[in-house]
């Protein structure tokens, strides 16, 4: 058991677990057919505004992270009034270019200790060990209190996870999830019945935002340290591989992309210098083979059908087009007579 | 001290014009943005380093056995890691990621077998300082700057007068108008990312010169640049990527020299979020082009 | 008067598209524009939902000036539009097109959505039942979870229509809405231009098949090269000489 639950398998769970919301945060943006490659900036935001809050004004950690996405979204708003008007690739690379001077600036102020970065940020597990202790629970079922902070912290991070993957899924079967799908199929034409696109890219760019914000506070306060390089090109590429590997059409795919490219790495340890090679050709090879990820929305329906989940939905009868018939023969009946 | 700054800023800027001209040539052919660039960049490099340390040819030769190598690794790109994407019509962020595991693989194959550490050029290889009384301009300026003009030179001529430059604007303009007219666009796209990489190969000797410093990990962060610069001038637009990597140049060498040095890496991304603001399709790019989200 | 068009012109970069074009379209009438291949006519819906702004002129819908308003704003005043080449929306069922027409009627948001509200729920309820009358109404009932762009052709051009109306228009533009059509297709189609009538909604439709154009037409107005040349019914306008010079050619 303790084997299983060394600290370093859990570390790596805890690190897949904020990929994937990192990985999320880039597909929410995509669903509306953005390509953004500025999350690392907003984690970087999220990251450094949550550490400081709780080491230099000692809040909670809960509040200091969600005031951390709170602020990468406002960055995103400012950032977002010029850049969503960008198509394309342009988006693209203007975002990259945000998170790059993001980075400099955190790597050029006092407050943020330059290149050194900030360290002995508070970290979850060591808090809720703290809990463990408070309510008697080492050595409950023969855990000792630490591995019980890992893992309640764990538990917590599955929470929002599935809070995040919750809100993805309800959205897309929403109002504003078909504004999102008819931008990404065909802006054009869903200006033209009525959508105000650029108030709908926004919106996803700015909650994109929040969540990669609120993935760079936990972060923080998972590894205890932060510096720049943390957020650097690197980490771009690697988080838009999340979404790419796994299937940037749906909210799982992220997911899975996230599980597999975190842990692949791990598996692959025993290859040590080839490890990477092998990752390098694996992208092109899956990219040949499954270019739109390995999650499609294809297979997603033939799997939820197959688990039996997907409800046909409740179609009410409704008579607003009879009524509108009838109310219309009955006026010009009036007018005629 | 202006003048000598600008010197130093063209010559870097030369250097990063033959990179981006790599990139917006891919671009305009095929749309996409090539992020193994970096990576034939910095192979580019150590061919050039080894043809002068191990054969101890001259300079321009060593450039154009680089030349070749990339026209090579060019090739083998198109055909592993864009040509099986273009049969079925996938969306744009496939090739994306296709290229950057071309990058990665490359960048660590070229870690195991060189290892991490920096190189250089033998000592005193290309010696010598000219000074013109209001700057000084070193041979290996001269070298970088000449060459990459004369490339350029050479591209122009070869895009604007030859049949090859000719089909591969027609299928930048419109692959599928380009293919009706008897162009066969496998090829020409062949050909394209031959000249492209080749272009960047031969970047990668000037900037190992130039810096002298060659290491694997090289093609990253000029990779960037090279992306800054394809922004600022407009995407798949030859003359804007030749302007874009000069005032990309002059700006961060004058950025270094009056006071900003620990920006410099910014000055790029700063410039052309700026510029986007102004004019969302850089400053020579069409309307049209890569708006294809 | 529903809508009124007042000496509307339009240049692109120095080539005029449209000149002094001037029409007027009733409450409740099937309007037609006619006139040969870039005679200006998609120009003019682009014009009147906004897409681009009039060079000159003045475009009044039901008393409000839409010039210089974003065509989404446009939809929710009231005007709908199909597209001359097929613009659905990629995955999106049948059913989900409908609905995602139904956008600027209602006005659920992200937090409602995520916590599912009671007003949520219900107006989504709501709105399955109103989207699927529309595709009742244009003979899609059976395909409403089939994805839209595997649709036959002609299925495709009525959901385009179905999709327009559920934005509750008072104008619906149809942009060369038969074309590609066999006879029966559209036959249905001319049968469907009836109902949207008999729903209080007015039409201007753009269109080729001139037998079909005459059949449903109250008014036509006749564009070449960009210059309106004819403005009548159906049976002024076929013995027009202008038009037939139009069509025809002049005679020697």
């Amino acid at each position: 058991m303790s084997e299983i639950l060394n600290p370093y398998y859990l570390q790596i769970v805890m690190f897949f677990i904020i990929n994937a919301i990192m990985g999320i945060s880039i597909f929410f943006t995509l669903s509306t057919g953005q390509l953004t490659l500025g999350a690392a900036g907003f984690m970087s935001v999220g990251a450094y505004v949550g550490a400081l809050l709780t080491l230099k004004a000692e809040l909670p950690i809960p509040i200091a992270i969600f005031i951390g996405g709170i602020v990468a979204a406002l960055v995103a708003v400012v950032i977002g009034l010029p850049t969503t008007r960008l198509k394309g690739l342009y988006l693209a690379i203007a975002t990259l270019g945000f998170g790059e001077v993001v980075r400099v600036i955190f790597l050029n102020l006092e407050v943020t200790n330059g290149a050194l970065g900030l360290s002995g940020i508070p970290a979850i597990a060591q808090e809720l060990t703290n809990y463990v202790y408070e309510f008697d629970m080492d050595g409950l079922l023969d855990i000792d209190a630490l591995t019980w902070g890992n893992l309640l912290t764990i538990i917590i991070l599955l929470v929002i996870l599935a809070l995040v993957i919750l809100f993805c899924l309800r959205i897309h079967n929403s109002r504003v999830g078909r504004a999102f799908q008819a931008i990404k199929a065909d802006d054009h034409a869903a200006e033209l019945m009525g959508i105000n696109v650029v108030y709908y890219k926004m919106l996803a760019f700015v909650i994109g935002a929040f969540i990669a914000g609120i993935g760079g506070g936990l972060y923080a306060h998972i590894t205890n340290f932060i510096n720049p390089t943390d957020f650097s090109y690197h980490k771009v590429v690697q988080i838009l591989l999340f979404p790419v590997f796994g299937g940037s059409n749906v909210v799982w795919g992220s997911v899975l992309g996230s599980f597999i490219l975190t842990l692949l790495p791990e598996v692959l340890r025993f290859l040590a210098d080839y490890r990477d090679i092998i990752y390098g050709a694996l992208l092109v090879i899956l990219m040949a083979v499954r270019p739109d990820g390995i999650l499609t929305e294809d297979l997603m329906d033939k799997i939820y059908r197959k688990l039996g989940v997907k409800k046909k939905a409740y179609i009410p009868e409704t008579q607003v087009l009879t009524e509108r018939f009838e109310a219309y023969k009955a006026q010009s009946k009036s007018g005629q007579e | 001290m202006f003048l000598q700054q600008l010197v130093n800023g063209l010559t870097l800027g030369s250097l990063y014009a033959v990179l981006a001209i790599g990139l917006t040539l891919v671009f305009g052919v095929l749309n996409i943005i090539n992020m193994a660039h970096g990576g034939i960049f910095m192979i580019g490099a150590f061919v050039g380093l080894f043809m002068v340390t191990v054969f101890e040819v001259n300079i321009f030769v060593a450039i154009l056995v680089a030349m070749v190598v990339g026209a090579i690794l060019g090739y083998l790109l198109e055909f592993v890691a864009l040509r099986p994407l273009r049969k079925k019509n996938v969306s744009h962020l496939a090739p994306l990621i296709s290229t950057i595991g071309v990058s990665i693989f490359i960048e660590s194959v070229a870690l195991l077998v060189w290892g991490p550490q920096t190189r250089s050029f033998p000592p005193d290889f290309i010696g010598g300082l000219i000074d013109f009384g209001m700057f000084k301009i070193s041979m290996v300026q001269i070298i970088g700057l000449g060459v990459s003009i004369v490339l350029m030179l050479i591209l122009n001529v070869l895009i604007k007068k030859t049949k090859i430059g000719k089909a591969i604007r027609a299928v930048s303009l419109s692959t599928e108008t380009a293919s009706l007219l008897g162009i066969n666009p496998t090829l020409v796209i062949s050909v394209t990312v031959m000249l492209a990489s080749a272009l960047g190969s031969a970047a990668g000797v000037l900037v190992g010169l130039s810096f002298d410093a060659v290491e694997p990990m090289m093609g990253v962060v000029i990779g960037f640049k090279g992306l800054a610069v394809l922004i600022l001038g407009g995407l798949g637009n030859i003359t804007g990527a030749m302007v874009g990597g000069f005032i990309l140049g002059v700006s961060e060498v004058f950025s270094v020299a009056y006071g900003a040095s620990s920006y410099r890496d910014a000055v790029a991304f700063g410039l052309i979020i700026l510029l986007l603001f102004w004019r969302p399709q850089g400053l020579f790019g069409s309307k049209d082009k890569g708006g294809r989200p | 008067m529903l809508l009124q068009l007042d000496d509307v012109s339009k240049s692109f970069g120095g080539v005029a598209a449209l000149t002094g074009v001037t029409f007027q379209v009733n409450q409740g009438e099937v309007f037609g524009v006619i006139g040969p291949n870039g005679a200006g006519k998609t120009t003019l819906f682009n014009l009147i939902t906004g897409v681009f702004p009039v060079s000159t002129g003045n475009i009044v819908f039901d008393g409000m000036n839409v010039v210089g308003i974003k065509p989404h704003r446009t939809v929710e005043m009231g005007i709908a539009r199909t597209f001359q080449n097929i613009r659905l929306f990629g995955n999106m069922t049948a059913l989900e097109t409908v609905l995602t027409g139904m956008h600027c009627r209602t006005g659920s948001g992200v937090l409602s959505s995520f916590f599912r509200t009671k007003r949520q729920r219900v107006e989504e309820e709501r709105c399955r039942g109103i989207a699927y009358e529309f595709l009742k109404l244009v003979g899609l009932e059976e395909d409403a979870e089939e994805v839209a762009t595997s649709l036959p052709y002609g299925k495709q051009r009525r959901l385009e229509i179905a999709r327009a109306l559920a934005t509750h228009p008072q104008l619906i533009l149809l942009d060369e809405p038969a074309a590609g059509m066999n006879d029966s297709e559209t036959e249905v189609l001319r049968q469907l231009i009836g109902k949207i009538r008999d729903l209080g909604i007015t039409v201007v439709v753009i269109e080729h098949d001139m037998a079909l154009m005459m059949n449903i037409c109250d008014r036509l107005a006749v564009l070449n090269f960009g210059k309106k040349i004819a403005e009548g019914t159906p049976q002024e306008i076929q013995n027009h000489p202008d038009v037939i010079e139009a069509y025809l050619g002049k005679e020697e």
